[in-house]
């Protein structure tokens, strides 16, 4: 287990000597194998280690923050320095309600922490690479880049108020990009999955779906435009939701009107059969916490219950803006950075659910299932627009299967097209990363 | 600064592994500093300074590459991450890896850095608190605009790249830039449009900016854009901008070009050095030391970066390599080597990547397309491409119906997709207005997990039959 390079309540303690009102300290402390292969080949075995520390500071209403890599309390002390001083040249925040008074971790233990997975050696993903090229090979394909790691990180939160709190959490990355070539025809596809823990079978299952699909990406062809329905996989959804529902419910966009969903509290904004959860409790979900980056409990809620916006999510400005309480949502790119709402994994919770792709397909007269695009983070969480292309999808027709097709660009509004337009799901639950959710059909969709 | 004895000390470490097997080993030694003020309408949302210091190590053990990286720069430290590169190579050398040679380069010795007047760490907070709150002020003061965010930031980023060949470069770039956001209702809903200015320069850049016409400009494109409609989604005679060829260059044919992914077989422009892959009127380059672009006077493998052509007249001609790639497939090594710090291991990326100008002007460009889209990358928000197939997307901002060689309504911004080796034929115009431009202090391009600075351009272009997606 990974233990902080120094104590962080002496720097609350000196922050007081520095003249700062209040202080609020982060250090998150990781260490990362990584094992990469190319062309068939493991290419290069990589170790990082780092601890990083990022200290906001008050003076009044003033705010001053600082941030870096950190190896000793010298060096905190100088950020811890940096931040007093940044802060003493700040403006006032009028609004500035202080930091998180409530500090403390949710009654909830998921699994989080796996000792194996922070333990393997670059032995052991050396060997699963190789397998997945031996895999590869049978299949009469080539593994064209693979990438494996695991990590293991401790957050250590404190502030003015309380703490220190800390929790310690795994992750593994697996990711491969296969090649197959057929007559004078070449693919590739890329695939991959993050999860808590190193699992040979989520490796598995990935490098044989990649196997699949790169087979159909041979035969797929370019088609004219039309309209109709969009089928997600589990993996397609979280994208097009994080891109464009995530941003929507952060408190911060709403309090500032920078939302749709601003003034649409308690309102149906998605079809009454969608449900979606912010769940930090999931067992070895990606971001799976028992309190934010503010120091706050991190709590279950459904933030669209039955297509109806019940909450944005709030980090502690936010929540002070509205009148609000945090919903534990506070969380930060780097250390260092100013918190903004953000969900932990998101659970999507249809109603009326079919029991197979297969069944939910049938019920579709034309329409796209999409299994891999590029660019659905280019969607615009602002206005709703979707904008994503197809690496390779499955025209359906009549309830059917047609054929692999690719290029296509998907356009649509999210509200819309989740909204009264909505199709259905279909299919188990699926959960990568940060995000479960079934097969999702999306209506009223063009390609172009 | 980095201290000379911490420098001596990684010398010794590279000569310590070399001793206990290493046949090669580099260094790249970082001192990263970063500011950035923000405001969000009419609140200091941040006003933060980092700072990161480190050594990372590569070891290739018999043509097998090990990496390991310390924030500790005391000698036991350095010397504990040198040796754990090399324990990391000879792993994977037991593990089966078969060897990745490097290709010859030469020893250099030396330092390079961009020239600044005036070092952003020196100017006071006060003069960096008013620049953004500038930006957020005005364009939140503009009708019809409800949220707006400025934003500047400062940065350094000394490195020295040391070998064991001999070779010792020192590269410092001072870089600064700002960036303003306009989010609008109107009609059509709600619409966003940013601008942002960024050079490898010192803050006599955002001196020499006129803030109040920046900020103004793109409140007034996110009014206008909330009060237009999408295009229909379709395929279109499209003109681009400056900024949007840019953006076309290095999604469509910049990461295919990036030699790591043609050695592995992972872009589509794998064995086509010599074929036409673009109209004639197509000529791209990589250019590390483009004056309004983003400074890279060598990589991070310490090697020389000038000027690489890519396309000539349609034919690909060159491609982007490091040392390794450049050995794979034999080919000279281009300085495209690069990391995102010095923990990260070394991927091909591009610097700045742009299209070389020919003759049109807009008018006439415009007039070429007929009828058709004219897209800006004013609110565009960046693009993807699937190197393996070919597939690219990006996303533009404010756009404008052509019909009749005229701009005739404002349209809201939308995706535009197509595949490399159509899309450069239908090259149809080239303007003679080449731009082009860095975020340098905000953005860049992620590959790997590792995002660097980087920049594109080129003049005004034509393209036929591009795919737009829309309502």
């Amino acid at each position: 287990m990974l233990e902080a390079p120094f104590d962080v309540e002496k720097l609350l303690k000196r922050a007081e000597h520095l003249g700062a009102g209040e202080v609020e300290v982060e250090l998150i402390v990781s260490r990362r194998l990584q094992v990469e292969a190319r062309a068939d080949t493991l290419a290069r075995a990589v170790t990082q280690s780092t601890a990083l520390l990022g200290v906001r500071a008050t003076i009044g209403k003033r705010i001053g923050s600082a941030g870096g890599e950190v190896s000793s309390l010298e060096e905190a002390l100088q950020i811890l320095e940096a931040a007093v001083k940044n802060a003493k040249s700040s403006p006032e925040d009028p609004s500035w309600p202080g930091f998180n008074p409530k500090t403390g971790k949710a009654g909830a233990s998921p699994s989080m922490y796996h000792e194996e997975t922070a333990s393997a050696g670059p032995e052991r993903l050396s060997n699963i690479l190789t397998q997945v090229i031996g895999e590869a090979r049978k299949a009469g394909a080539s593994v064209a880049e693979a990438t494996i790691y695991v990590g293991e990180s401790l957050t250590v939160y404190a502030n003015s108020y309380g703490g220190p709190l800390m929790e310690a959490y795994t992750g593994a990355l697996f990711s491969l990009e296969v090649k197959k070539r057929r007559d004078q025809k070449e693919a590739t596809y890329y695939d991959g999955t993050y999860w808590g823990l190193l699992s040979t079978e989520r490796i598995e299952t990935v490098t044989g779906r990649a196997l699949k699909r790169v087979e159909d990406a041979l035969d797929a062809v370019r088609i004219e435009p039309f309209r109709g329905v969009l089928v997600l996989s589990p993996q397609e959804a979280s994208s097009f939701l994080d891109a464009l529902i995530v941003p929507a419910v952060s408190g911060e966009n709403i309090v500032r009107r920078r939302s749709p969903l601003t003034g649409r509290i308690g309102e149906k904004v998605l079809h009454e059969d969608i449900t979606l959860v912010d769940d930090p409790f999931h067992d070895w979900a990606a971001d799976t916490r028992l309190f934010d980056d503010e120091g706050h409990p991190t709590s279950r809620k459904a933030f669209i219950e039955s297509g109806v916006f019940k909450t944005p999510l709030y980090d502690h400005y936010s929540a002070h803006q509205a009148g609000k309480e945090s919903t534990g949502n506070g969380f930060r790119r780097r250390p260092w950075s100013t918190p903004s709402p953000a969900p932990t994994n998101v659970i999507v919770e249809p109603r009326n659910v079919k029991p197979s792709l297969d069944s939910l397909i049938s019920t579709i007269d034309k329409g796209l299932m999409l299994v891999s695009s590029i660019g659905a983070w280019l969607s615009n969480p602002v206005s709703g627009q979707i904008n994503a292309t197809t690496s390779l999808g499955y025209l359906i027709e009549k309830g059917s299967i047609v054929r692999p097709v690719k290029g296509l660009v998907i356009g649509g509004n999210i509200y819309k097209a989740l909204g009264e337009a909505y199709h259905g799901a279909g299919g188990k639950q699926e959960c990568d990363g940060s995000y479960c959710s079934p097969w999702l059909a999306l209506g009223e969709i063009s390609y172009a | 600064m980095i201290d000379e004895s911490v420098v001596d000390e990684v010398l010794r470490s590279i000569r310590l592994v070399e001793g206990e097997g290493a046949e090669f080993v580099d260094a790249r030694l970082q001192f990263y500093r970063y500011e950035l003020v923000s405001f969000d309408s009419g609140r200091l949302k941040a006003h933060s300074y980092t700072q990161n210091v480190g050594v990372g190590f590569r070891a290739v053990y018999r043509g097998v590459h090990g990496y390991a990286s310390t924030s500790r720069l005391d000698g036991e430290s350095i010397r504990r991450a040198a040796k754990e590169a090399l324990a990391n190579a000879k792993a994977l050398y037991g593990a089966g890896a078969k060897p990745l040679p490097l290709a010859e380069a030469p020893v250099v010795r030396e330092r390079a850095a961009n020239s600044y007047i005036v070092d952003p760490f020196e100017v006071g907070d006060e003069e960096k608190i008013e620049v953004a709150k500038t930006l957020s002020d005005i364009a939140l003061g503009v009708e019809g605009v409800v949220s707006a965010t400025g934003h500047v930031a400062g940065q350094h980023d000394e490195r020295i790249i040391l070998n064991s060949e001999g070779s010792e470069v020192r590269v410092k770039v001072v870089s600064t830039g700002v960036l303003v956001t306009a989010y609008a209702k109107g009609s059509g809903g709600l619409e966003r449009v940013s601008e942002k200015s960024g050079r490898s320069a010192g803050w006599e850049h955002v001196r020499g900016l006129d803030l109040e016409e920046m900020a103004e400009h793109a409140a007034m494109l996110a009014v206008r854009a909330s009060n237009a409609t999408a295009p229909r989604a379709g395929r279109y005679n499209v003109v681009l901008d400056p900024e949007v060829v840019g953006l076309l260059v290095h999604e469509a044919l910049g990461h295919a070009s990036e030699a790591d992914l043609v050695a592995s077989g992972a872009s589509v422009l794998r064995g086509r050095l010599g074929e036409r892959i673009g109209s004639e009127l197509v000529s791209i380059v990589d250019d590390g030391l483009h004056p309004t672009g983003y400074y890279v006077p060598f990589d991070d493998e310490g090697v020389r970066k000038g000027k690489t052509e890519i396309v000539r007249e349609g034919i690909l001609v060159g491609l982007l390599a490091g040392r390794s790639e450049a050995a794979q497939l034999g080919i000279e090594p281009t300085g495209n080597s690069r990391v995102m710090n010095y923990k990260s291991p070394l991927l091909v990326r591009q610097t700045n990547y742009y299209m070389l100008p020919r003759d049109y002007t807009f008018e006439e460009i415009l007039e070429e397309a007929g009828d058709g889209i004219y897209v800006t990358a004013k609110g565009a928000g960046g693009g993807q491409v699937d190197p393996g197939t070919g597939t690219f997307t990006f996303n533009v901002g404010v756009s404008w119906e052509i019909r009749d060689g005229k701009l005739v309504r404002p349209l809201r911004g939308a995706n535009i997709a197509g595949q490399i080796l159509e899309v450069l034929k239908n090259v149809a115009a080239v303007g003679r207005d080449l731009r082009v431009t860095t975020g340098a202090v905000f953005g860049g391009c992620g590959k790997g997990g590792q995002l660097v600075r980087v920049g594109d351009g080129g003049p005004h272009v034509l393209v036929r039959n591009m795919s737009v997606g829309g309502r």
